[in-house]
Parts: structure tokens; sequence; C-alpha cells
């Protein structure tokens, strides 16, 4: 492993079992974090960017899901498999070294817990203080993170609090513990724009001061190129380009990358038709054998039918899953 | 302090329904086309003197209304007088029914909520193993037979197995009362247990679900501080309910139970002053069955301000 990564994601495979069968959610994933970067997951609806994610905390139900491959992450013992963790291990490593922020605040509370409580819960346990300390270091964060005054939301519940409140008491909970990398799946979807632009400008702001690693979910390609050092393209459960922001926006190399950037509105495009990609992701209940996107794809050849496109460097720290690119070009 | 406030105010607003109960308990029964002159003469030779020393001794010659009020001032100065069959002080007679049925009541919900409650979380966070189906199918099961039906088939195995254990007759001290009272009490808790039971599961399935126990999963706490802290908490508020509704159809429970094992409780003694037409017994026992009611939903009510921050007290 890299010691310049915080986390390094190889081959990752997450099968889940549902009603419906086996859904192959997250397929061959690859992906490197930097420390101290924020790093993008970008793509549609269910094309498994949550799924891997929640993998990294191994959060989904044991008794239905099937991990392979391996996340390495970066902790004072060296490199260790989170996949091969055993229990205790792994609640241990929760919080100490990867922390999360779920998408609406409103439902990931508990709603009869005091607010301060949900965080000094774990204040205790993982910086190993006292009820008192804990209670005066979760009212300092509070205060850092702008939930004023603290003495008062500390004693409220989260249905006496709005949802860009709540969110903060989230991200409150997920620097408490001053881990090195955390996990925001799609933190601002849920909040109105306004709130939305607070909780970046919140984030960005802890992420620079701490040198936290971020993996920063989402569907707005605005907010990667805001805040994001880097990105993963996700599609039906793979990676298919991962770079720097400024590679991905400027030279985008993948057919659905570029598809997705081209569907952005913009204001030149007022009055004309939106553009957008035909068709939709598929369900992910087979394993494919061509490229998952050539249905969709404009530049579909007949190799893109039988064979799944490896990932190819078209620059260094700039990788694509694309037939159109060979090794070597 | 707004406890004992919320407290003062709810008993306050007892006093109402329980006038209303009152009255209407007092004159529905005299619409009944029975004279208690007769029920009191019974098999007695019936003269006409005897007839005018009776509607005289019970007020009978007074107006319905004025018959009313002087039963009202009997219940608030203790002194509600005799009853029309035997003429024994209506008030001892009730206090030594009391004790027994109470006893039920308290015993076969004590037993039948902490079983339901733990078999139910059991299932729930053993959900879809063998240990969760046979509970479910054994709670679907118990809460399908009728307590009458179950109450005789137990009698039978009972009378083969423990030839000694007795279904009638009195007791005279409180381990014997304990003795008579344990079978009939784990019969009306069996039926709790399968109703309360299923509603436990369900409630623990669908919290262990919800978004929030993934944040817990998250943070690194420990599982069962998930499990107990987090989804149980949550997932008692539903049972708290059914359990409030389960213990006020118990009482009326126990009239069928009591009537099985013949058991000196209050449910016996209604069955028999309906039928005797013992107003006076019938009216105050109804009045006690809807005082332990009330006072069974305060307490419902205070558990959920406990349980539950976003009920507030008013």
């Amino acid at each position: 492993m890299d010691g310049r990564n915080i986390i390094e994601i190889n081959n990752l495979d997450v099968n889940l079992m549902s009603v419906r069968g086996i859904v192959h959610a997250v397929s061959g994933v690859n992906m490197k974090v930097k420390k101290g970067e924020v790093h993008g997951v970008v793509g549609e609806s269910g094309c498994g960017k949550s799924v891997s994610a929640k993998s990294i905390l191994k959060l989904h139900d044991p008794e239905r899901t099937e991990y392979s491959g391996e996340i390495l992450l970066d902790t004072e013992e060296g490199p260790l498999d989170i996949l091969k963790m055993n229990n205790r291990h792994l609640t241990n490593m929760k919080g100490k070294y990867v922390s999360m922020i779920f998408q609406d605040p409103m439902t990931s509370l508990n709603p009869i817990m005091k607010a301060g409580e949900q965080i000094a819960e774990v204040v205790r346990i993982k910086k190993n203080l006292k009820k008192k300390e804990a209670k005066k270091y979760v009212l300092d964060i509070f205060d850092k993170v702008g939930i004023l005054p603290p003495e008062k939301r500390y004693n409220q519940y989260p249905f006496e609090m709005s949802g860009g409140m709540l969110q903060r008491v989230m991200i409150a909970m997920a620097l408490s513990c001053e881990v090195k990398l955390i996990i925001a799946d799609e933190p601002t979807t849920a909040l109105d724009v306004t709130i939305q632009a607070q909780i970046l400008e919140l984030m960005k702001k802890f992420q620079k001061e701490s040198n936290t690693s971020i993996i920063f979910i989402t569907h707005n390609l605005g907010v990667v190129a805001e805040i994001c050092n880097s990105v993963s393209v996700m599609y039906a459960g793979r990676v298919v380009e991962s770079g720097n922001v400024v590679d991905i926006f400027d030279n985008p190399a993948h057919p659905y990358t570029k598809a997705l950037l081209e569907s952005r509105p913009s204001s030149s495009d007022t009055g004309k038709k939106m553009k957008t990609i035909a068709g939709a992701p598929p369900a992910l209940y087979r394993k494919f054998i061509g490229c998952p996107f050539e249905a969709r794809c404009e530049y579909a050849m007949d190799l893109c039918k039988v064979k799944i496109p490896c990932e190819t460097a078209v620059k260094e720290e700039h990788t694509v899953a694309c037939h159109l690119y060979k090794k070597g070009d | 302090m707004h406890y004992v406030k919320f407290i003062v105010k709810r008993f306050i607003g007892m006093i109402p329904v329980i006038l209303i109960v009152s009255f209407l308990v007092f004159f529905i029964l005299r619409l009944s086309n029975v004279n208690p002159v007769t029920v009191m003469i019974g098999d007695r030779q019936s003269t006409e003197e005897l007839r005018q020393k009776l509607t005289k001794q019970f007020n009978l010659d007074k107006p319905l209304l004025t018959q009313y009020f002087i039963w009202m001032k009997g219940i608030f100065t203790g002194n509600l007088g005799v009853d029309y069959v035997n003429g024994q002080d209506i008030v001892s007679l009730v206090a030594s029914r009391i004790p027994v049925t109470l006893g039920l009541v308290v015993m076969s919900s004590v037993i039948g909520m902490a079983a339901a409650v733990l078999l139910g979380t059991f299932a729930a966070l053993y959900r879809g193993k063998a240990a969760d189906s046979i509970i479910t199918v054994t709670m679907l099961i118990f809460s399908s037979i009728p307590s009458f039906l179950l109450s005789i088939l137990v009698i039978i195995v009972i009378t083969e197995v423990a030839p000694g254990y007795s279904f009638s007759g009195g007791f005279s001290n409180i381990r014997e009362c304990f003795v008579r009272l344990i079978v009939p009490s784990l019969i009306m808790a069996l039926h709790m247990i399968a109703m309360l039971g299923r509603v436990t599961r369900s409630s623990m399935i669908s919290q262990l679900q919800a978004p929030y126990i993934n944040t817990a999963n998250a943070k690194g706490i420990s599982s069962s501080n998930v499990t107990f802290k987090h989804a149980f908490h949550n997932a008692v508020i539903p049972v708290l309910t059914i359990a409030g509704l389960m213990f006020a159809n118990s009482i009326g429970g126990t009239v069928l139970i009591e009537q099985i094992f013949s058991l000196p409780g209050v449910g016996g003694l209604l069955v028999t002053a309906i039928q005797q037409y013992n107003y006076p017994v019938v009216q105050i026992l109804v009045l006690f069955m809807l005082a332990i009611y009330l006072t069974m939903s305060l307490i419902v009510d205070l558990l959920y301000a406990v349980i539950d921050p976003r009920v507030k007290l008013k």
C-alpha cells in the first residue's frame, strides 16, 4: 500500500442478497484516497456509490452480503484489511479512523435521544472521557460547527431542530473523534440550497483545518467541482473513470463521464432542450459479459458487447475503463 | 413538578367520567322491568307488609333521581347499604373479592408483559432463524385459541398430571391463594404474551432497520448498545400502547377466568349479581372496574412521557 494513501480499495465486489435475487451491486471497484484529499464519487442512482461507501464500514446486513477483494486502511499498526477484521476490531476502528455522514439527517439520528448525548456516547468510548468531560468536549465541538447556543442544543431532541442544524450535528459527530477519513454519503441532498452551501462551507473548512480525507458521494457535479480534489465516476457497480478533478472536468475520457458533464444545464443553453443520457442504468442482477454502458454509449463498438474493458491509464493518476483507450495509447 | 400537576389534573378530569358512567349504569339498570322488591323477597312469603317495609328500607318509594343521589352519597361516605339478595354489607362483600381479582390481573399482566417483551425482542434479534419461527408460530397458535378453551384443556391436563391440585374451595393463607391464582394467571398471561410478543417483535424489527441504527453502527459503539440503548428504547413505545389496552381487556377477562376456575373474585361476583338482578352490587362493580381502567390509562400516559420525549404532559 502506498504510504500517501489513507485508504485503498482493491478489486472490491459486493453482492447483496435481495428478494428478487443476488444483486451484483459493486464489481471490481478500485479506489485510492490520499491523505488530506477530498475524493468525490459521482454517478446515477443505483450505480453502487453508497454500497461501496457503506462497505468501508461493513454496514450492510452481514447475513445478506458477500464481500470480496480488499479495503486497506492505513492505521497506526500499518495497513489493515477492513474486510478481514473481526467484529471487535471493526467496532474499534469505526469512529477512530473512519466515520460517516448520512444523507438524511432527519432520520439518521435517534429520535428519542438528546442530540448532545448521541455524540457524547461515542466520545466517552473513543476518547475515554468521563461523563462531564465528554459533555464539555461535545459543547466545544457544537460551538465550532455552529450549533448555537451549544448548552441549549445539547439537551434538544432531533424533532426540536431543523434539517440544517441536524446535519451540523451529524458533522459534529463525524468530527468528534478526529478520524482520518470521513465518508459523506450525499450529505447535502436532503437540504435546501442555501443550507447546502453552508454545510459544504463547513465541511471544507474543517477538512482544511484537520487535514482529514473525505470520500464525498454526490449526484451534484457542481459540488464536486467546488469541494473535491479527485473524482471517481461510477457506473453499474464499477468505477469507469477516475482522476483528479481538473482532468475529469476538462478532459473527460469515458463516454459516460462526457455524457454526464454534457447533461449539466448551463446558462448558455437557455431555451434549448436539455441534454440527457438516453435509457437507464442496467439492473445488476446478472454479471456483465460486455461493457455495461454499451447500450447507452454513442461510441459503442462490436468489442464492447463481448468484453468488459479494463482500467487503462490515459495519464498519470487518470484511469479509464473503456475500449476506446488501449494500453500505451 | 409538572408530573404532580399532570396527575392532579387527570384526577380532576376523571370525576365527570365517573359521574357520567355512574349515572348511565344506575338508570340503565332501572330500565329493567324486574321489580327490586321481588328480588329481595325471593323465595319468602310475599306479604303486603313485607313489601312496604322493604320499599321504605331501600328508599324505593322516592323518585329515581333521589335514589341516585342517595347512592352517590353512599359512595362518598363509604356506606352502600346491603345487597338485594342476601342482605350482606356491600362494601365488605366487594372488598373481600378485590384481592383475588387484583392479584389475578397484576400477576398475569406482569408475567405476560415481561415474557412478551423478552420473547418478542429475542425473536426479532434472531429474525428468520429457527428460534424466531418457533416463537412466532407458537404465539400465533396461542393467540388464536380462546382462553376459556385453553383453561378447560389445562384443567383436564392438570387433573391428570397433578390430581392434588385443587380448583375449588376456599384458601386461608397467601401461599394457598398464590397456588390457586398461578394457573389462571398463566393462562391469561399466555394470551397476552401471544399478542404483545408479536407486536414487540415487529416493532423491534422495524426499529432495527431504521436509518438511525445505521448511524449508531457507523459510530463504532458495541452492538449490544445499538440494540438495547437505541433500537429497544424506540421499539418499546408502541408496545406500551398495546400493553395498556391489553391490561384493560384483562380486567374483563377475569370475569370468564374466575368463573372457570371458581375463584371468589370480582368477576364472578359480577356475573352472579347480574343473574340475580342484584342492582347495587352490579353498580358498584362497574364503577370499580372503571376506576381500575382509568388509573391504568393514567399510568400508561405517565410512562409514555417518561419513555418518549416527544410526548409532552399537558
